[in-house]
């Protein structure tokens, strides 16, 4: 059922749309530190200087110019995108996991004698989305004293699954009602059994719906990490702290932040589009069963 | 292509031209005009406005709006009368007695005595007040008995009459007026009291020519024309609006539109333009460079326990590729004493020779193969520095040179207040960034506070490299006994001759501050000692209502014409 899902999402146009852009993206990642022969973190300052005394712009050594300590710009967009896309789709494979598995059996037990599980984990989401994560990550940097694209990926996608989880609930108890649920059950099927055979598939549509939409905020949020320089730490190349670095020459060389800035914005764009499509398909799924 | 042309045009009404607009005003303001409003802003904050303890560069450029000193510096660096008229000194060069100003009125209307100064000491100096150089006064005469607690005032501060008072020193101190120059010990108001309190800081009183109207901190502090200063005819503004933490980029914006008539925090790409553009050209001025910035290494912490590490990391350091990042602000230095100080030496100190860096580590146990990779120090080095800085942006050039020589530096950012409190911890951070700017022009100021074995602490420790040399200590006490100027600048080559060889600190760079404004601001001079002294300015207000007017006027189409001629580099 998800793989026909997904075969109408990606055949409409928003689908086809979301790809092309993720494909440009996924491009520039693969290919983009292949076509510089500069390191992301190697200052070339032998490459010499722009007119006006600052770091060279797009010539045959740099493809796309050097931000202001001399770094090959392509190279580091190319990693930065590697980077963001890592974290962001490691990041909600973990919230997902998370957000299916607390999900269904809250929303299995829910209103049962084991109410208690299902209360517990409620007033945890509640408690979790009070909570915001900038000081989070700050916290957790702090008493690991660095903040590596571990801890990034761990709060990010430990703070993630809160939504998605309140989402799968209601339809895991939406589900529990129906008749091939309750057949199941009438015949002796264990709730592990249950869940695995019978809830699972019908949530997991939903699951993967959201999720590819969270990746999108997955990625802004590691920029927004880089940008508010509480993510991970110098010289790693991300998309946010390439914006940061480069909005001080803003002026005099737009392209450093409007490079970083569409790349961010075509990444966010693209998983929007491709979530947005899978979440139409499954509504229409939903309508025909 | 139409919708292109509107977006471009937006951006550039949006502020987003690579133009800098032209000065506003079709004239200098050559006569002084008394009234009207001077709009400043700073790119940080100030902590403090109390003299006593606020004591970086932008709270000193305040607090000299707040604060008369008693002894100032001329243009040129001269010690000049303030509030004192006249001195006189002993033979043995330990007594000097002040002759106040008479008829001086501080802000709160009582008249100036020596009272006032010898309790503004004593207040300054006392345990109790967290005053970050009470050490520059520690050859007053009884300052250890003081600052210990076993005395009750300080000894060497004596009220002979009303506008008479002595300083007594153990022993001769050639740095005596200049850092009586410094808002530190600068009278304040008897609301101050005798004992620190953290609430003077909101309500600051001193002699100077403005008086503080409102202070919302993190964002802007107002001051007002102080009546009474004692000298005639100034200040000539009325009010002084100071907005602060306002990023660089956001102040060249606020400058354009009228909206600050000053401009001192650049980003590199705007001082660039401003340098360049034949609208601007002949205007502004540089601040002599009178900053070291290096960064230390904790000789207390493995591996700079060792001189040749510390040795290697200073000969693998290339400092013309730091100077490039900002061009024309930043200038190469080698050596501690920074060109605007006397006793600065332009031949070079510390130099660049990584072969000379590979054999120095290479001595140390630590032999490096450049061609494998294999070898060098074997463990990742914390190097501590504020983020978003332009230290953070040298620490990653400095992480790939030492990479070169087989030292792997890990860029550890950290705010401000943090970076303070750690670095200045015992046995805590193994490298950092560092630095010194000139408090008075005189060559002490860049080793007994940085680098002495004084300047040590547990806690708040100003000597980051923790850095102990006995010799370099006793080079320090001979040069500030000796009253010799030739004498004196001979001893401090060779205590700096002693930090370029056993390389507590590496020095990288200077800086030097533009400072631009728009025609109509009138009377601005370079202060030697202090940035953006704004203290003695006037405004032509009718120019600059005149040329706000015309901005207004400026139609949006000419706005947008501007920002299409803007060429993507």
């Amino acid at each position: 059922m998800t793989r026909g899902i997904f075969a109408r999402a990606l055949a409409s146009g928003r689908g086809r749309a979301g790809l092309a852009l993720l494909g440009a993206v996924a491009l520039l990642a693969c290919v983009g530190p292949w076509l510089s022969t500069h390191g992301p973190n190697h200052s070339d300052f032998a490459a010499g200087i722009a007119p006006d005394g600052g770091p060279v712009g797009p010539c045959r050594a740099h493809l796309l110019g050097t931000d202001h300590l001399f770094r090959d710009e392509l190279s580091r967009l190319g990693h930065g995108a590697r980077f963001s896309l890592f974290v962001a789709v490691t990041a909600t494979l973990l919230s997902s996991l998370i957000a299916a598995v607390v999900g269904t059996v809250a929303g299995w037990t829910a209103g049962t004698r084991l109410a208690a599980i299902d209360h517990a984990a409620m007033r945890l989401v509640d408690v979790l989305l009070s909570f915001p994560y900038l000081l989070l990550v700050m916290a957790i940097g702090a008493a690991l004293d660095r903040t590596g694209a571990l801890t990034v990926l761990l709060v990010l996608g430990a703070t993630g699954w809160l939504g998605t989880a309140r989402i799968v609930r209601a339809k895991t108890m939406a589900l529990r009602s129906e008749g091939y649920v309750e057949a199941a059950r009438a015949l002796g099927g264990t709730a592990p059994h249950v869940l695995r055979a019978h809830v699972a598939p019908n949530v997991a549509g939903t699951v993967l719906a959201l999720s590819v939409a969270s990746i999108a905020s997955m990625i802004l949020a590691e920029s927004v990490l880089s940008y508010l320089a509480v993510g991970v730490e110098p010289p790693t190349a991300t998309l946010g702290r390439m914006l940061q670095e480069g909005q001080a020459a803003l002026t005099l060389r737009p392209r450093l932040v409007a490079l970083p800035g569409a790349v961010i914005l075509a990444s966010v764009l693209g998983f929007g589009l491709v979530g947005e499509a899978l979440r139409a398909a499954q509504a229409s799924e939903d309508r025909r069963a | 292509m139409r919708r292109l042309a509107w977006l471009v045009a937006a951006l550039g009404a949006l502020g987003c031209s690579a133009e800098v607009s032209p000065p506003l005003g079709d004239r200098d303001a050559a006569v002084p005009v008394r009234g009207g409003t001077l709009r400043m802003a700073s790119f940080t904050d100030v902590r403090s406005l109390d003299a006593a303890v606020a004591f970086d560069e932008v709270s000193h450029a305040l607090e000299s709006l707040i604060y008369a000193t008693l002894v100032t510096l001329s243009p040129t660096g001269e010690i000049e009368p303030e509030l004192v008229e006249s001195w006189t000194v002993d033979e043995a060069r330990t007594r000097y007695v002040f002759r106040l100003r008479a008829g001086v009125v501080m802000q709160d209307g009582h008249p100036l005595t020596a009272d006032d100064v010898k309790r503004s000491i004593e207040r300054a100096l006392s345990p109790d007040t967290p005053c970050p150089v009470a050490s520059f006064y520690e050859r007053i005469l009884g300052f250890s008995d003081y600052a210990s607690r076993r005395a009750s005032t300080l000894r060497g501060v004596e009220v002979l009459g009303d506008h008479l008072f002595a300083v007594s020193l153990s022993e001769p101190d050639a740095t005596l007026l200049a850092v009586l120059s410094l808002p530190i010990v600068a009278p304040v108001c008897r609301s101050a009291g005798r004992a620190f309190d953290r609430e003077f800081s909101l309500h600051p009183c001193g002699a100077g020519p403005f008086r503080l109207e409102r202070w919302e901190p993190g964002r802007q502090v107002n001051f007002r024309r102080f009546d009474g200063y004692f000298r005639p005819g100034l200040p000539y503004l009325d009010r002084i609006e100071w907005a602060l933490a306002v990023p660089q980029f956001t102040q060249r914006f606020r400058f354009e539109a009228g909206e600050q008539d000053f401009l001192h925090d650049f980003t590199s790409a705007d001082l660039w333009r401003y340098r360049a553009s034949p609208a601007w050209r002949g205007r502004g001025e540089w601040e002599p460079a009178k900053a070291v910035h290096s960064f230390f290494m904790n000789t207390e912490l493995p591996p700079f326990d060792d001189v040749h590490v510390r040795r290697a990391v200073a000969f693998a350091i290339d400092r013309d590729e730091i100077a490039r990042l900002r061009p024309g602000e930043t200038m190469t230095m080698s050596r501690l004493i920074p060109p605007a100080v006397p006793g600065h030496d332009p031949s070079p100190g510390q130099r660049f020779d990584l072969a000379r860096a590979r054999e120095e580590l290479a001595k140390a146990g630590y032999a490096f193969d450049p061609s494998t990779g294999r070898g060098g120090y074997p463990k990742e080095i914390d190097y501590a520095c504020v983020g978003d800085s332009f230290d953070q942006q040298a620490a990653e050039v400095y992480q790939q040179q030492l990479a070169r020589i087989g030292v792997r530096i890990r860029v550890k950012t950290r705010a401000w207040s943090a970076y303070l409190a750690e670095t200045s911890r015992r046995r805590t951070t193994p490298m950092g960034s560092d630095g010194w700017a000139m408090d008075f022009p005189d060559p002490s100021d860049f080793f007994e506070p940085i680098l002495s074995t004084r300047a040590i602490g547990d806690e708040d420790s100003q000597n980051r490299a923790f850095w102990s040399n006995p010799a370099f200590d006793a080079l320090l006490a001979e040069a500030r006994r000796a009253q010799d100027f030739d004498a004196r600048m001979r001893l401090y080559r060779r205590a700096e001759q002693l930090v370029i060889d056993e390389a507590p600190w590496v020095m990288v760079y200077t800086k030097r501050w533009f400072n631009l404004h728009h025609p109509y601001v009138g009377g601005f001079a370079v202060n030697p000692s202090r940035t953006q002294d704004v203290g003695r300015v006037w405004i032509d207000q009718a120019t600059r209502a005149r040329a706000l007017g015309r901005r207004a006027e400026l139609p949006f189409s000419r706005l947008a014409k501007g920002a299409l001629a803007a060429r993507w580099p």
